[in-house]
């Protein structure tokens, strides 16, 4: 076993970091209260390379492996504060650029993939329904044949990244006889008639970060536009989570090292009872128990990243990861907010706005619910 | 293994396990596993693990259409042809 990286490793991850520190600081607060997102910010990633970091050459992505992109995305998350930006390009990344890179033609993608990576095009995944979350497969759009097209008719709603995506990854039933195995995917642009795109939604957090209902009604599509094979969208959807659950947290391992500095200067800084906060074990085992967090956390990302360099993924452990570092980033901000005391309960010391936008983490990708039934069953309990 | 073998197996598997029944009769070979909803996506997970395991094979997600899953027969000649 060797925990070592490798120099390309540390290279590349000390640059991300520069990267993250000196070109994606802006007025977060405001844009934060606004809900505004960061298009500029969104191109300066995808000139860096960030969007296209694991996806081939050819397609103006930068071939990097997996542990090498995930510990990119560790050095993000340290230097970044805005969870929103972060999370939209994980969404990007694991849901739409992988499912097209995995199951798509060389023609998908040239036209989807390749502007994807150089930041020209922004994807999103529709999957969730208003009445379909968690039992993702009971989903009720429909997409009918008629010659060579497919008419969609249906509704999506939490798409991520929507109100300022160009296509759409759109999950829908060809053949409802067969279940689950009666579900297609298809990649619909969003200027295709019939398809109509939602106003963002207001949430706790992650607000930099826009999401919205995505409507079809009679959106007709070439059968050129389906993704897979007829029938595959399943497995599509449950590869494209096997990366999302993987990986979409990996920033926050970044942001709890981030947090435990701010949270040790802090305790080091502010006095009571005429000493450092940090004195008081109370306070003191916070941090402890953060970086123990931390520590746990990393060791488990990286696992993950190295099984699926190895080609051996394991669905056990992804599940195992996503439902740690979600709760225990959740605590973590938490804790962070408790030992800056009323400070950490203002916007001007940005640490309540990590909890808001650590909230979201237990539920997207599968819920901590639906990561312990995964877990479970692998139990055979 | 004998061809036939798989067969069984599979179905011995699915009756058992996903069926929770001991008569591996009450499943046909080319019974649709998907129209009668003996399997769904959990299902399909537990299978595909039993599948790897068994018979040693690796099941690609572009695999995972009804051509290969609809019954015990289809399932039977994936793995053959794996
Ligand atoms: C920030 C954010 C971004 C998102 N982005 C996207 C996106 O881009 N595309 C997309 O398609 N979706 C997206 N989603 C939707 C997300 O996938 C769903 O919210 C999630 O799958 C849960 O579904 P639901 O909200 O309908 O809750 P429900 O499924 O209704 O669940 C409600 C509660 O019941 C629990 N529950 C449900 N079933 C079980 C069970 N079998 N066992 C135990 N507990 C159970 C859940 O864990 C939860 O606590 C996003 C969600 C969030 C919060």
């Amino acid at each position: 076993m060797d925990f070592s990286l490798s120099d390309e490793q540390r290279t590349l991850r000390d640059a991300t970091l520069d990267f993250a520190k000196k070109e994606l600081q802006d007025d977060l607060i405001a844009r934060d209260r606004d809900g505004v997102f960061p298009e500029d910010l969104w191109k300066k990633c995808a000139t860096f390379g960030i969007q296209g970091m694991p996806f081939p050459q050819a397609y103006g992505g930068g071939d990097s492996d997996i542990l090498t992109t995930v510990l990119a995305m560790e050095a993000l998350g340290y230097g970044c504060k805005d969870n929103g930006l972060l999370f939209a390009l994980n969404a990007q990344m694991w849901s739409v650029q992988m499912p097209i890179h995995m199951f798509g033609t060389d023609e998908q993608k040239k036209k989807y993939l390749t502007p994807m990576c150089k930041g020209d095009l922004i994807g999103a995944h529709g999957m969730s329904e208003p009445g379909s979350g968690s039992d993702a497969f009971s989903l009720t759009t429909t997409a009918r044949k008629e010659g060579n097209s497919y008419i969609l008719n249906g509704a999506k709603t939490f798409v991520s990244n929507a109100p300022v995506a160009d296509m759409f990854v759109v999950f829908a039933n060809t053949n409802r006889s067969k279940g689950f195995m009666g579900i297609s995917a298809f990649l619909i642009d969003r200027n295709t008639e019939g398809l109509q795109v939602g106003k963002n939604i207001g949430k706790m957090g992650l607000r930099t970060s826009p999401w919205s209902e995505v409507v079809m009604e009679d959106c007709r599509i070439d059968e050129g536009q389906r993704l897979g094979k007829e029938g595959n969208g399943a497995g599509i959807f449950e590869d494209s989570m096997a990366w999302e659950r993987s990986f979409i947290l990996a920033n926050y391992v970044g942001g709890m090292e981030r947090q435990i500095e701010t949270c040790i200067t802090y305790a080091k800084t502010r006095r009571q009872f005429g000493q450092p906060i940090s004195k008081f074990q109370a306070v003191a085992n916070r941090i402890v128990d953060m970086k123990v967090r931390l520590e746990t956390a990393r060791n488990l990302l990286y696992k993950v990243a190295w099984m699926m360099d190895k080609g051996s993924p394991s669905v056990l452990d992804a599940a195992i990861l996503k439902l740690y570092l979600s709760e225990n980033w959740i605590k973590s901000c938490m804790d962070a907010t408790q030992i800056h005391g009323g400070y950490g309960f203002t916007t001007e010391y940005e640490v309540e706005r990590d909890l808001r936008d650590a909230v979201g983490s237990t539920l997207y990708s599968g819920t901590s619910e639906m990561q312990r039934n995964l877990i479970a069953r692998h139990l055979r309990l | 293994m004998k061809a036939d073998d798989v067969e069984t197996t599979i179905r011995r598997y699915i009756v058992n396990e996903i069926m929770f029944k001991k008569d591996e009769s009450v499943l046909e070979f080319d019974a649709s596993l998907l129209e009668q909803g003996v399997l769904d996506s959990a299902a399909m997970v537990e299978l595909i693990a039993f599948l790897e395991g068994e018979f040693g094979i690796s099941v690609a997600r572009t695999d995972m259409v009804p051509e290969n899953f609809e019954t015990v027969s289809s399932i039977a000649q994936y793995v053959r042809s794996q």
